[in-house]
């Protein structure tokens, strides 16, 4: 009975499994393509844009009002036309027309005026507002149907990059609460999606600018890079995001690219890294070359600031650290005779899962640094661990930590990096030095050249005079691009995909 | 026979001589294999450590994820490198301290409370024997990744900790064995018996009733050893385990996973200790529970079936 | 084995041995309800526990928002969620939404953490069952055959194939499976949840745990079961020995199977994360993890809660099922 009850079982399984489906392919259908990415994107409010989400939302599905060219960072007309300073604090902006959002409103200045004050409704988590705005407060003034002031309380030369992150949604958008579909006046809108469905973006017919190849996308998760890499390969998806550096093997379909990070260590000021000389030891005690070479790839460039070449204020007269482990000893033994206690243990805060192979760097440092006779430990630490631990407020006393970091500075000048770090009041800033404080201070409110280069004096100041940190890489992402697809990532790739730049290859 | 007869005759089934048992042990070939290969284990997770030179461990970036059963560099590289040039070999030798510190203490530790508070829930019953098991309960349904990660990143992520997370985690299941046995033990004829000629708690406990529920415990302790393995490695997996610089069979596995395509000896070597060390341990567990039981003993005893 | 051969305060434990059909229906109807008051306190701890403790880990202000934000942002956002009030203040406003099943809504996309939860539980739902019946078939299968003639050569090749599956890894197992059949074969997909051909790499990684556990238990209970007397009488009876295995010696020997094959089930509710994880399975495991790497504190309530709610019921169901089965229960 037994027996024959379970060999039935077991028969009707196997004919279910039979009879339906059989492999799942890619979508052959034309012009519809998959992207498999490592992060969920939670919440695809138009107003959480220049967090992750906005991979898969900026100028796909709501645009900005300018946008950033990613070679020159400077910005270009979008949903804006034409800008200027009409006072120290106001900021005339006429705005393009014949553009409707994708459920038939009008675009007009009073869907901007909206949408802004949507962004700074205290009700919502808007991460824009958060990340970007949290102390300037835009206040917009509808003049005419396509024209809009914006005024701020103090002086913002920068507005036309700010522009390029005030990514307006549709007036229909619920005020009060976040919105996992968002509207905008993008090419492409969002299909219904559920709780745990995957993303799908679909073209629409009636967009402002020139009609994109690609009609539909999907976005699939899959946390593993090997299984990205693998489904590009065997053609379940089109683009595989962010693949290890192992993995991607195949010249053909691997591009690297400058992902906008950079990677540094910061000191804090405590114990034997409050002296001059440590620091510096510590700075030529690392064979950056080595490490790129044999952790990373020859893409990854050495680093010498904080942000990329295209940023404004990046001086490209500073000049890497060598290595010399020499000299780094001679400096700890000359610290030493003064007194320091160069002994003193030093912990090195390592951050997990934060950047390929990023551990093992981190592992290689130690040890370099262990070769010329300090006392560097290190241990890991989470997330939310580690973010206790580098921002302001720090827990009394502050020990002695050699701290893992990395940023992006995607949007085109030099401010948002140097005053979080390097002024006195930042809150990443482990120090304070008044020279340094006044320099960013005058760039801030200048303008053009001037502004320049005085954020170029800033930073050749900071690293030859201060020595905040051990400067590593201008950091590498690889995307596997399936050949059917004609398309090359840039720098701004991990923060917008823009779906319009990818063209199908004719001989697939 | 009287009850004092019967009572020696259980207590002289547990005095098996060493001897006796090593024959035993020595008729189930697939548990003698396992036995040795224990043994082995052990005996480099102690000795070691010690005896491999100085730069056993040192990164080589140049030799990164080198291929296996290549001597040119060396016999500490006949396994291959890993991501940083290091020897597995080495690697596996230092982490065969940690894995089996982590899974031993482990056990013990839930072994321990395990039984203290089985032994009380099922002797004293009652009120105090059900609330002792409703919280074994909770204990059971709390997530185990959650209280990874509670434990390690509130305290902070050392081995001991790690210890905690694995015995805290798995104690109920001793608990409840425990407990169990307790109950059955507790209504044989000798038990009974002895408690109407006034024999002290205690003694009850310690005496008798520990020592009948000894075999189960042992046999559980050594299914669990096994467990407690893969349950590292799965918590290394996840990031919510041993971290770096320690090294633990289970994290090195969990280092490799980003490399089984293009170097999967980085991966294969400790995922295949741990397999060879738990199936070992789950052999010698069978073995166990063969012996303990008189009913089955016979296969191991060189007599016929009676 | 376990506390299930002698229930509390059961009949048997107590001495009673007098059971009639309807003494047989009260003592489970009582046993029934003994039990689920005792599965709601322990639920009930678990929810309070798992409350305060989660708080313990850390701000889920801290990963939710970008590294650079200033700290007067992170005070207004926590503030907006109550994370700064008391925590026995949140506590209480919790259990007051939770009278109206108001579970609180996720933190990172704002919906409804009940909704999160009930959408992933029946895919980790149907994972277990699958990997479970695949388990059950395969290990009773080999198991009893395997005791039919224990120390042959069956036997020895089926232990040792089971202990190997006791004793892999799975996300080792995992990842090895997608490499080799799914990009070097290619005849299986890498992952997601499309078509059942989807289902059979993570079933596959999910059954051969429980299934090498299995094996060993059905193989040393139908051992036993074999050598009682019964058995042996009925063998002198001149009954088949097909009959005899399947028919008397499995149905004695189900109770410590159907109880390890309890606990297993349990376990992978929760441990269906690797598979989960590896495979894009939108899962309770994978919603647990990423909530918890996130402080989605309503999310992990949530799923923690509906888990231990399902274990809880399975524990009960299989206690009953145990009462009933129990010859000692049965031939009063």
């Amino acid at each position: 009975m037994a027996i024959k009850r379970t060999s039935a079982l077991l028969g009707s399984a196997a004919v279910i499994f039979g009879l339906m489906g059989t492999t799942a392919m890619a979508q052959s259908d034309d012009n519809a393509i998959t992207v498999v990415t490592p992060l969920a994107y939670d919440n695809l409010d138009s107003c959480n844009s220049s967090a992750d989400v906005g991979v898969v939302v900026r100028e796909n599905v709501t645009e900005a009002l300018t946008h950033l060219n990613p070679e020159t960072g400077v910005p270009e007309p979008r949903l804006a036309t034409s800008w200027e300073q009409t006072g120290p604090t106001v900021w005339r902006i006429n705005l393009r027309k014949g553009v409707t959002f994708s459920d038939g409103e009008p675009f007009d200045a009073s869907a901007v005026e909206r949408s802004l004050e949507r962004m700074f409704n205290p009700e919502l988590d808007c991460l824009n507002r958060g990340k970007l705005f949290a102390n300037i407060r835009l206040t917009p003034t509808v003049i005419d149907s396509h024209t809009i002031d914006i005024s701020v309380e103090n002086p913002q030369p920068l507005m036309p990059i700010f522009m390029s992150f005030l990514t307006i949604e549709s007036p229909n958008t619920d005020f009060d609460s976040m919105t996992n579909t968002p509207v905008g006046t993008g090419p492409y809108v969002v299909s219904e999606r559920g709780v745990s469905d995957p993303i799908v973006l679909e073209r629409r017919d009636d967009y402002w600018g020139e009609t994109p190849a690609v009609a539909k996308v999907t976005y699939l998760q899959r946390s593993e890079s090997a299984l990205r890499a693998a489904m590009v390969e065997v053609g379940e998806a089109d683009i595989g995001l962010n693949i290890a550096i192992q993995d991607a093997i195949n010249p053909e379909t691997d591009m690297a690219y400058l992902n906008g990070e950079t990677t540094r260590l910061r000191f804090t000021f405590e114990g034997p890294l409050a002296d001059i000389r440590v620091r510096k030891a510590m700075n030529l005690a690392i064979d950056r070359e080595m490490i790129r070479d044999g952790l990373f790839t020859e893409s990854y460039r050495i680093a010498t600031q904080m942000f990329l070449p295209r940023i404004n204020g990046y001086n490209p007269d500073i000049e890497p650290w060598p290595y010399d482990p020499e000299q780094a000893r001679a400096l700890l033994e000359e610290a030493r005779a003064d007194g320091v206690d160069v002994d003193a243990e030093i912990t090195l805060i390592a951050r997990v899962n934060f950047y390929p192979n990023g551990l093992e760097a981190m592992e290689v440092m130690t040890a370099m640094w262990q070769e010329v006779g300090l006392n560097v430990n290190l241990q890991t630490m989470e997330r939310a661990q580690w973010l206790r631990i580098v921002n302001k407020p720090f827990a009394e006393p502050r020990d002695t930590m050699v701290i893992q970091e990395q940023h992006d500075n995607n949007s085109g000048d030099a401010t948002f990096t140097m005053h979080f770090r390097y002024h006195s009041t930042g809150q990443q800033s482990e120090f304070g030095d008044p020279r340094l404080d006044e320099l960013i201070d005058a760039a801030d409110v200048a303008t053009g050249e001037e502004r320049v280069s005085l954020f170029q004096e800033a930073n050749a100041y900071s690293a030859s005079e201060i020595v905040p940190d051990v400067m590593m890489y201008h950091m590498v992402d690889y995307m596997r691009v399936s050949t059917r697809l004609d398309f090359t990532p840039d720098e701004v790739s991990n923060s917008m995909l823009e779906l319009s730049k990818i063209e199908f290859n004719e001989n697939e | 026979m009287n009850l004092t007869q019967s009572v020696k005759s259980i207590q002289d089934d547990s005095n098996t001589h060493v001897r006796d048992w090593m024959l035993m042990l020595w008729r189930d070939k697939f548990a003698f294999v396992g036995a040795v290969f224990l043994s082995v284990v052990v005996f480099f997770a102690v000795v070691g450590p010690s005896v491999l030179p100085d730069s056993a461990l040192d990164m080589n970036l140049m030799a990164r994820n080198a291929p296996p059963f290549d001597l040119k560099q060396g016999w500490l590289y006949i396994l291959g490198s890993d991501n940083l040039g290091r020897s597995l070999l080495a690697r596996l030798i230092v982490g065969a301290r940690y894995t089996m510190m982590i899974a031993a203490s482990a056990v013990l530790l839930g072994l321990m409370v395990g039984t203290v508070f089985g032994v009380i829930s099922g002797y004293a019953g009652g009120r105090v024997g059900n609330i002792i098991l409703r919280s074994a309960d909770v204990i059971m349904s709390f997530p185990s990744l959650l209280l990874a990660l509670i434990v390690l990143f509130v305290l902070s992520p050392q081995v001991s900790n790690v210890v905690l997370v694995l015995a805290l985690s798995r104690m109920p299941i001793y608990l409840r064995t425990c407990r169990a046995e307790v109950l059955e033990i507790r209504e044989r004829q000798f038990v009974t018996a002895a408690r109407a000629m006034g024999a002290s708690h205690t003694r009850m406990v310690f005496l008798h009733i520990l020592p009948n529920a000894l075999p189960t415990l042992m046999t559980l302790a050594t299914l669990e050893f096994a467990a407690v393995m893969l349950a590292e490695s799965s918590l290394s997996f996840l990031g919510l385990g041993v971290q770096a610089p320690a090294v633990t069979w289970g994290l090195m596995v969990a280092d490799g996973r980003g490399y089984l395509a293009t170097a999967w000896w980085v991966s294969f070597w400790p995922g295949l200790a741990i397999s060879m060390t738990a199936i070992s341990a789950n052999l010698l567990a069978n073995w166990l529970r063969t012996v303990m039981d008189p009913a089955q003993r016979w296969r191991l005893e060189g007599r016929k079936k009676s | 084995m376990t506390d299930r051969c002698f229930p509390d305060n059961g009949p048997v434990a107590r001495g009673n041995t007098r059971i009639t059909t309807q003494g047989r229906a009260d003592f489970v109807g009582h046993y029934f309800r003994q039990r689920t008051i005792h599965s709601a306190i322990s639920l009930f701890g678990l929810v309070i526990i798992v409350f305060f403790l989660a708080r313990l880990t850390g701000n889920p202000m801290d990963l939710l928002l970008p590294v650079d934000t200033p700290q007067s942002v992170r005070d207004e956002f926590s503030a907006r969620h109550g994370f700064d009030r008391p925590l026995i203040v949140q506590f209480g406003q919790y259990l007051s939404d939770l009278v109206r099943l108001d579970m609180g809504n996720s933190l990172r996309d704002g919906q409804p953490a009940l909704e999160h939860v009930l959408a992933a539980f029946p895919v980790t739902l149907m994972l277990s069952f699958w990997a479970m019946l695949l388990s059950l078939t395969i290990a009773v299968v080999t198991g009893s055959i395997a005791a039919w003639q224990p120390g042959g050569i069956f036997d020895r090749i089926a232990s040792l194939i089971s202990f190997l599956g006791a004793s892999i890894p799975d996300f080792w197992l995992a990842i090895v499976g997608v490499l080799v059949f799914a990009v070097m074969f290619r005849v299986l997909p890498t992952s997601g949840t499309g078509t059942p051909w989807h289902w059979v790499l993570p079933v596959s990684v999910l059954f051969v745990r429980p299934c090498g556990v299995l094996t060993q238990v059905v193989r040393s209970s139908m051992i036993a079961a074999l050598a009682a007397s019964y058995t042996k009488t009925a063998r002198a009876r001149g009954v088949k020995s097909r009959t005899v295995i399947f028919g008397h010696a499995l149905r004695n020997a189900m109770l410590p199977i159907i109880t390890v094959a309890g606990d297993q089930a349990a376990g992978m509710i929760n441990g269906a994360v690797i598979a989960e994880t590896v495979f894009g399975f939108p899962g309770i495991g994978k919603l647990l993890i990423d909530s918890i790497l996130f402080r989605d504190f309503a999310v992990i309530q949530a799923a923690v809660m509906l888990t231990a709610l399902a274990i809880f019921v399975l524990n009960i169901g299989i206690d009953l099922l145990y009462a009933i089965l129990d010859p000692r229960v049965r031939h009063g």
